[in-house]
């Protein structure tokens, strides 16, 4: 027996279309498994050991490049 | 009274008939459906058995199912061709029990493997073998009649889904290449910073230290750029996805590459960057923000790449989104 590919589904689409959008979006604003790197402070000198990184820095690094990618967007508009 | 009959006959249009989507419709909402199953039925796998847990599968499936869904309906010569696409019930019923027998085959094994998972050993490849072939029974839902249509249809997206699947989560792969890379890169940032501050000293170790007057920086893995190479994989992935249908796809294909590339460059300079300042008067400064700085250091490394590269990886012949069914 068969089925023909449910035309519900096509209906569903645009609910479909949304939800896969704000997956997309979650994944991706998601925080990133990061630990603080502790300072050492017990030498004459600093020690630093550089990044892993906090979700905040993270979120803001995501906000700025698509925010700087959309205005880049904008100035080579598609010729329809 | 006369009457008046008409042969001719109604408007075709409210005549009731069966829909028969063109091949482009067809495919596109068979491909549509089979990611879907796929990317459920994987996400059931690892929820239901943990060990076969692994970010890459789900992440390729994904990033192929919303590069379908943008590409919508297909500009090719499938759109002319009237056909039905079909799941069978019995494709299903193989495709649902190929995932149940998996899910209990790793929950048996379970107990063995889990100790050797992520090893270099005959038992850690059996499962990551495991982990891969959550993929295996999405094969039975395809027709091979068709199977070759659907290659030359959605090749470009399945070579993209390929790309993420393979490099999205590179960090096993830095883990493997750090006792090298960690020097190459100690050594780099070592002979940049030289320039800029008298008195640095370079210790050789698995995690090298670049000493120097007021600070001593020691890169550990996490400072590999890793963390740089995921936020451009997000970053260049959201490009992706809204210009699809602009993209000339080699061009993007070599752009995301060469991106990589640039991340490890840009984060060279970044570390140099805490030696030079570091050593010249602001110690504290690179103390308090070199984490976040390191973030926003990344986005602007994207930002100048893609600024320098996006004209390039346009398709001016195609720029015109396609239609969406």
């Amino acid at each position: 027996m068969v089925f023909e590919l449910l035309p519900s589904f096509w209906l569903w689409r645009e609910l479909v279309k949304k939800i896969y959008l704000l997956l997309c979006l979650s994944f991706l604003l998601a925080p990133q498994n990061v630990l603080a790197e502790e300072d050492d402070d017990s030498h004459h000198h600093h020690r630093s050991g550089a990044p892993e990184m906090p979700a905040l820095g993270f979120g803001a690094a995501v906000a700025i490049g698509i925010v700087g990618y959309l205005v880049l967007r904008r100035r080579h508009p598609s010729q329809d | 009274m006369d009457k008046v009959f008409t042969e001719s006959p109604p408007d075709a249009g409210l005549l009731p008939r069966k829909f028969i989507p063109s091949g482009s419709v067809a495919i596109h909402r068979f491909f549509f459906l089979v990611l879907a199953l796929t990317l459920s039925a994987i996400a059931a796998d690892q929820f239901a058995a943990p060990i076969l847990r692994t970010t890459s599968p789900l992440w390729a499936t994904a990033a192929c199912l919303l590069l379908v869904w943008r590409r919508g309906k297909l500009p090719s010569v499938l759109a002319d061709r009237p056909f039905e696409l079909t799941l069978s019930i019995g494709r299903l019923a193989v495709f649902f029990t190929a995932h149940f027998v998996l899910i209990q085959l790793a929950r048996m094994m379970t107990s063995t493997l889990q100790p050797v998972a992520g090893t270099h050993t005959a038992g850690g490849i059996l499962v990551a073998v495991c982990k891969l072939s959550v993929f295996l029974p999405t094969l039975v839902l395809f027709p091979l009649s068709l199977l070759n249509e659907l290659v030359a249809a959605y090749k470009y997206e399945g070579m993209a889904a390929l790309v993420v699947f393979i490099t999205f989560s590179p960090g096993r792969a830095m883990e493997a290449v750090w006792p090298w890379y960690g020097q190459l890169l100690g050594r780099f940032v070592y002979a940049l910073a030289q320039l800029f501050v008298a008195g640095l000293g370079y210790v050789k170790d698995l995690t090298p230290t670049i000493t120097g007057p007021d600070l001593d920086i020691t890169i550990i893995q996490s400072c590999s750029g890793i963390t740089g190479f995921e936020l451009f994989g997000y970053l260049f992935g959201v490009v992706t996805i809204l210009d699809w249908n602009r993209l000339s796809k080699g061009r993007a294909l070599f752009a995301y590459f060469a991106g990589l590339f640039a991340v490890l460059v840009g984060n060279t300079i970044r570390i140099a960057s805490f030696v030079i300042f570091g050593n010249r008067g602001f110690a504290r400064f690179v103390l308090n923000f070199h984490v976040s700085a390191g973030w926003i250091f990344f986005s602007l490394v994207f930002l100048v790449y893609l600024s320098l590269t996006y004209g390039w990886i346009l398709d001016k012949g195609n720029s015109a989104p396609a239609p969406r069914v």
